[in-house]
């Protein structure tokens, strides 16, 4: 599903921001802020999947939770079809949550423990009271047949499936709404590799249908590029790389991005045997104390002295390619 | 080369409320001194019990070796007395978990918890022991590393405390490492950072290395022969090379086939295995995959097939082997 850059996106993010305050004290006084998510600028179109990837702390899933406003932004703007989310409150701002929906990464922390998974699932229709009560049942078992779930099953409670099976009693909850948009915050990481491909099969199965759009966040590279239209890199809360699949991965410009690539095992040991792989140095900077400069200057391997002075923007390199690096013209 | 180790139809059971759970199912392999095996298999099929056992190491009771020998360096680990055992582990054999965080006491500083086992099994007083731990940490590329000793686990991130373990593994020089998911808990590139690590260290100290592993891309980069669990069997066993090339279990294809990969052109849709694995407490008679198998004939459902040669030290354990041996190279 290739989005018509013409059309008007879905999903619009400007310069978001997401800072948690770090207080000292008993008067709580605040000595500074975790720059989760510093300034992230995309847009989503309708139909396509954004994949996020990143290193775990890079702010990737902040920015899926700021962008639903489970997390209040510190600063930027989010529109949904072109309403800014920003001011709505109360009702206004439930019958948009309607339009966007999440699935969680953790499917034995995200499902209550003490409801059916029939009641999981129907809970949205009940608060939302988009079904009358006697067919609300019978939508409920339309969901789970829709997900791959026996409809019998409604009445057991989550212990008694499998971590693949709850994670299609996520997907019918998020589905039950009928959303626009699904933030898929790292929904199969904690899958085994032969149901991974179940759960990513049955994801795309259901954009095609009712024509959905994903923010598909996950570390796994070789996910995104499958699952992804555009791919946006992301690095200690800003966005390094953005651009559509096939060029992230065929030309990848950002040494980042580069190392990330290569730091991907490949199951060919021929190829794994003669892999040139840029290794990294070092971890993760803090997210409170960035480095001055370029965020990446402390791991980059071919950092220059301009880079640990002025911080480099995100620019547009080609159509549709933008990168945040002084070294790549 | 010489053999380091040998394990001979090793069973080990639990014996629980829900039943006896067949963890793992008369399992052989061998390894040379030096070299590397891989064990690849998803969540419950064994592999981390399986070696476990090596180091005599599960909770007994429930769990319980009902079957096996484990010869290492011609001695059968399984008739040691607890005493002669005690030494070698650590000594002889050392591990390193999936999660760093949970294997390290967090009330001990890093230091204190490599000086001990110099302590116990070099019989090297402290300070020969302090200077040996500030050597491992250096030798696992941790900057700064006497300083570090005094520091306590949570002060170091994920990857170092992973080279934290590795430090406090090859502490005693180990005959065998034995590697558990060392991987799983961290990111691609502090991934590639403790692979790299391990293989170097190896060859400078010439030990062998067992690494369990879901990845089917980090072992083929690291081992010389792999072994495929699947529900407390070896479904198969081959040279590394031979097993992605010629892989002649359905669920070895199975599991290639439903990776993405970064080399290959982007399918339309991943190749899935249906359905889940099975409970290991309620295992039929039949092959352990064949509910999920397509290959799947009425003699999978009552008889479990053997692990059989196939090629020059490739065994598979399935009826329909040439068939879907065939298919393979067909698909190729």
């Amino acid at each position: 599903m290739p989005a018509e850059t013409s059309e008007n996106p879905l999903v619009r993010v400007e310069g978001l921001k997401l800072h948690f305050p770090i207080t000292r004290g008993i008067l709580r006084r605040q000595v500074g802020a975790v720059k989760a998510v510093d300034g992230v600028s995309f847009e989503i179109y309708r139909g396509e999947t954004l994949g996020m990837v990143g290193e775990s702390g890079c702010g990737k899933s902040t920015t899926g939770r700021a962008i639903l406003k489970l997390n209040r932004p510190t600063g930027g703007k989010v529109y949904l079809d072109g309403i800014d989310l920003e001011d709505l409150k109360g009702k206004k701002l439930r019958e948009i949550r309607r339009r966007m929906q999440m699935i969680f990464q953790d499917p034995y922390a995200s499902l209550n423990p003490r409801m059916t998974i029939g009641r999981i699932i129907g809970e949205p229709l009940q608060i939302f009271n988009l079904v009358p009560r006697k067919e609300r049942k019978g939508r409920v078992q339309e969901l789970m047949e829709l997900v791959g779930l026996n409809p019998q099953f409604a009445d057991r409670y989550p212990h008694e499936f499998s971590g693949g099976q709850r994670q299609r009693v996520g997907i019918a909850r998020a589905l039950a709404l009928q959303p626009d948009f699904i933030v898929c915050d790292e929904p199969i990481s904690a899958l085994d590799v032969s149901i991974q491909a179940q759960v990513i099969n049955l994801l795309e199965e259901l954009q095609e249908r009712f024509g959905l759009t994903y923010l598909f966040i996950a570390h796994d590279l070789a996910m995104v590029r499958h699952i992804s239209d555009r791919v946006a890199v992301m690095y200690l809360g800003k966005i390094v790389e953005l651009t559509d699949q096939a060029t992230l991965y065929a030309n990848p410009l950002h040494p980042y991005t580069q190392a990330l690539l290569s730091a991907v095992p490949i199951p060919d040991p021929k190829i794994e045997s003669q892999r040139q792989r840029t290794i990294l140095k070092g971890s993760l900077p803090s997210p409170s104390d960035p480095p001055k400069g370029c965020n990446f200057c402390t791991r980059c391997p071919v950092a220059v002295e301009h880079c640990h002075e002025v911080e480099p923007d995100l620019r547009e390199i080609s159509p549709g390619h933008q990168v945040a690096c002084h070294l790549v013209v | 080369m010489t053999r380091l180790l040998e394990v001979r139809n090793l069973a080990a059971h639990f014996y629980t409320q829900s039943g006896v759970v067949k963890a793992v199912n008369s399992i052989s392999y061998e390894l040379d001194e030096g070299d590397t095996l891989g064990i690849v298999g998803e969540s419950g099929c064994g592999k981390s019990v399986s070696v476990l056992c090596l180091l005599r190491l599960i909770p007994d009771p429930p769990g319980k070796i009902v079957d096996g020998e484990i010869l290492f360096q011609g001695r059968d680990l399984l008739t040691l007395s607890d005493e002669e055992m005690r030494r070698v582990r650590w000594a002889e054999i050392a591990m390193i978990f999936q999660d760093p965080l949970t294997a390290l006491n967090p009330v001990l500083t890093v230091g204190f918890q490599i000086v001990e086992p110099l302590k116990l099994h070099q019989r090297m007083n402290t300070r020969q022991a302090k200077d040996r731990a500030a050597e491992l940490l250096d030798l696992v590329g941790i900057p700064n590393a006497r300083a570090r000793l005094d520091d306590y686990p949570h002060q170091f991130s994920g990857g170092m405390r992973q080279r934290v373990m590795i430090a406090m593994a090859l502490s005693c020089n180990p005959r065998l490492l034995i590697a558990d998911e060392p991987t799983t808990a961290l990111d691609v590139t502090i991934q590639a950072q403790t692979i790299d690590l391990v293989k170097r260290l190896q060859q400078q100290l010439g030990m062998a290395v067992i690494w369990i592993s879901h990845d089917l891309g980090v072992i083929a980069g690291l081992a010389k022969r792999v072994i495929v669990m699947y529900a407390g069997h070896v479904i198969e066993e081959a040279g590394v090379e031979d097993l992605y090339a010629n892989p002649s279990h359905p669920y070895t294809i199975g599991l290639l086939r439903s990776m993405p990969q970064l080399n290959q052109e982007r399918d339309a849709q991943l190749t899935s295995i249906p359905g889940q694995p099975p409970n290991p407490a309620a295992l039929g008679p039949g092959c352990p995959f064949a509910v999920r198998c397509s290959y799947a004939v009425e003699k999978c459902q009552r008889e479990n097939p053997p692990l059989e040669v196939t090629g020059e030290g490739h065994q598979v354990a399935c009826w329909e082997k040439d068939k879907v041996k065939g298919d393979w190279q067909g698909a190729c």
